[in-house]
């Protein structure tokens, strides 16, 4: 058991580096710290379990580079990324190259420690899990056509001042759909609905399509197309 | 059928219906010689019946067309018709008369040619309207001439303006790409941006080193209690880096020092207004400007100056956006003989005491998603200029921004 809470954090500034490492400490996770993602490359023949926490904005090989390299090399740990506040469009992209969970800087423990126990018990059922995806397509499917529009409109990573000018409506009435579009989800934070978003991309078409077209209508595909 | 027509008592005869046409009828032997006259001839031509008939018809011939006569008698002795011919003749007065003239032979009961008839109609008002016409389509003519060459003026004006208009459209799109370009790369923009990331990876050390001593404390372990100051340690420099960080804001806006040089301060309140105002008409913000001639010139790194004004109104607006009065107003003043202020004055809801003494520390914003950098960073700009930079209310409600800088001696003098 103890193999499986090893955290490999993956960033280059040492500051964050080493809190980080305090606080897994504290949360009795042992953590082994890369300065960068070439030092976590050449150790990834030596890793066997646990997950890996990795920040995407560094120099020279960057976090989205580093998870295209990790799945050309079929490496199998799920990775708990790290963006920037607000970086959105980021979080996406990481979730679409495999990431199971992004979390915004700065962070709070307990989102921190939630993020990677969920990882660790994520390994071996694989990001891009069937049944995982179907599952999500069938929970986004419960959304209203306002409230998918909203949610694709944030996984394309705009503001909702944008979001209400595109759709024409008030920056409130977005908040509105927003609010009941994490409620439908079943979740209270974005980062849910978004890795929900993109799993549900990742279900067979026919079980996405009958599901949105059951639910919906044509519209959603229009929708889901603009991103 | 002539018969048929007479045997009918009601019937004119033809005598009658000779006299009562409108057009004159007049009948000649084959010499010319008159001996029908009707009263349509004596109204158009002028000679009573008994005046005329046995006189030749040439006395009716108009000067120069004396020859006609003849020749339409040789034509009418020979069997010819001649139709609608619009010729003119002499009125007993002496004028022309202008009329169509139909005439046609008269053949006695063996059939041979005894004389001539001739139809005349009075087409002198008709000739006077056709040439009225002609008048007025030359005149429309040359009015259609005259305007076509204003209108070629006016085009020539409008494509002058059009490109006067297009060169300052270049000359703004290029101010702008300079301000975005500096904000992007050189200056403001690439700090705010270097700060937050740099203030966002502290922050999340700090609060990890915090959470962390937390966590610790409350494992009850004593190895793990052990380690909390060195942890508390690692949070304090965090915070201290993070301190540093804020004093590098103040300390970089200084380096422009070297490219101060004497400005056109209405040129620079002008481009950057065209920048920051994009847009802004449509929601129905009024935007006016007072210059004061003595206050032209002023020594300013020119990018960095128009980064403070593009901000300070850019917030003006910003403030504005609730408000149903949306009046901005830019103004120059020479103060004394050394310092040009320029004042932004918005009709926004005004600031919060609270916000206001805070308002150039970094991080202070009254916006949602505001980073509170945009106002320190103008007030370092203007204190390396050796200027101020203050807020107080605007009177009538909303908030004035000014700030100053040395002003350039005016050219000339």
């Amino acid at each position: 058991m103890a193999t499986e809470r090893i955290v490999y954090v993956v960033d280059d500034d040492t500051a964050v580096r080493r809190s980080l490492g305090r606080l897994l400490y504290s949360a009795d996770f042992e953590c082994v710290a890369y300065e960068s993602a070439l030092a976590f490359l050449q150790a990834v023949p030596e890793i066997s379990g646990g997950c890996v926490l990795l920040d995407v904005k560094m120099p020279e090989i960057d976090g989205l580079a580093m998870q295209g390299q990790l799945n050309h090399l079929g490496f199998r740990l799920p990775v708990v990324v790290i963006t920037g506040h607000g970086d959105i469009p980021t979080a996406v992209q990481a979730m679409k190259a495999g990431a199971v969970d992004f979390i915004e800087k700065p962070f709070d423990d307990e989102r921190l420690i939630a993020a990677i126990e969920a990882a660790l018990a994520d390994f071996g059922r694989g990001f891009a899990d069937r049944e995982a995806a179907t599952e999500a397509a069938e929970r986004i499917a419960t959304l209203s056509p306002r409230e998918r529009q909203v949610l694709d409109a944030l996984v394309a990573g705009r503001p909702s001042k944008v979001i209400a000018y595109d759709l024409g409506i008030s920056v409130r009435t977005v908040e509105v759909h927003r609010a009941r579009m994490l409620e439908r989800l079943g979740t209270r934070r974005l980062a849910e609905a978004i890795r929900l978003a993109v799993l549900a991309d990742l279900a067979p078409d026919s079980a996405r399509m009958a599901k949105a077209d059951t639910a919906v209508g044509g519209n959603v595909r229009g929708a889901s197309r603009r991103i | 059928m002539a018969n048929s027509y007479s045997s009918h008592s009601f019937w004119p005869s033809p005598a009658a219906i000779v006299e009562s046409s409108n057009d004159a009828i007049i009948c000649t032997d084959l010499n010319g010689t008159i001996t029908t006259w009707n009263k349509a001839a004596q109204t158009i031509f002028g000679y009573r019946p008994e005046e005329v008939i046995g006189q030749p018809v040439f006395l009716l011939a108009a000067p120069g067309r004396e020859d006609e006569m003849p020749i339409i008698l040789d034509q009418i002795t020979r069997g010819q018709k001649i139709q609608h011919y619009e010729t003119v003749r002499r009125h007993k007065e002496g004028r022309q008369v202008a009329i169509s003239l139909t005439v046609s032979p008269i053949r006695a009961e063996g059939g041979q040619i005894v004389g001539a008839s001739k139809i005349a109609r009075d087409i002198t008002e008709r000739k006077e309207v056709e040439a009225e016409l002609r008048r007025l389509n030359e005149t429309l003519e040359q009015r259609v001439a005259e305007r076509t060459a204003e209108l070629e003026k006016v085009n020539r004006q409008l494509q002058a303006k059009i490109a006067e208009r297009e060169r300052a459209d270049r000359r703004l799109r290029d101010v702008q790409s300079e301000v975005f370009h500096a904000a992007r790369f050189s200056a403001v923009g690439q700090m705010a941006g270097t700060l937050a990331h740099e203030l966002n990876q502290v922050m999340t050390a700090a609060t990890n080193f915090v959470n962390a001593a937390r966590r610790l404390l409350a494992s009850g372990e004593r190895h793990k209690i052990e380690a909390v100051p060195e942890v508390m340690d690692e949070a304090a420099a965090e915070i201290l880096r993070a301190g540093r960080i804020i004093g590098r804001l103040r300390t970089f806006v200084s380096r422009g020092e070297a490219e101060r040089r004497v400005e056109n301060v209405v040129m620079m309140i002008e481009e950057s207004s065209a920048l920051a105002l994009i847009g802004t008409e449509e929601i129905g913000v009024r935007a006016s400007f007072r210059f004061d001639p003595k206050a032209e010139r002023a020594f300013a790194d020119r990018v960095q100056i128009q980064q403070v004004l593009v901000n300070l109104m850019r917030n003006a607006l910003e403030a504005m956006a609730g408000s149903r009065r949306r009046e901005l107003e830019v103004r120059t003043t020479l103060l004394g003989d050394q310092t040009v202020e320029i004042a932004i004055a918005d009709s926004g809801p005004g600031l919060a005491k609270s916000v206001a003494n805070h308002l150039f520390e970094p991080f202070v914003s009254t916006k949602p998603n505001g980073m509170g950098l945009g106002l320190p960073i103008c007030y370092s700009i203007v204190e390396a200029h050796g200027g101020q930079l203050k807020s107080e209310p605007n009177l009538g409600g909303g908030t004035v921004f000014r700030f100053t800088l040395a002003a350039a001696p005016t050219m000339g003098r």
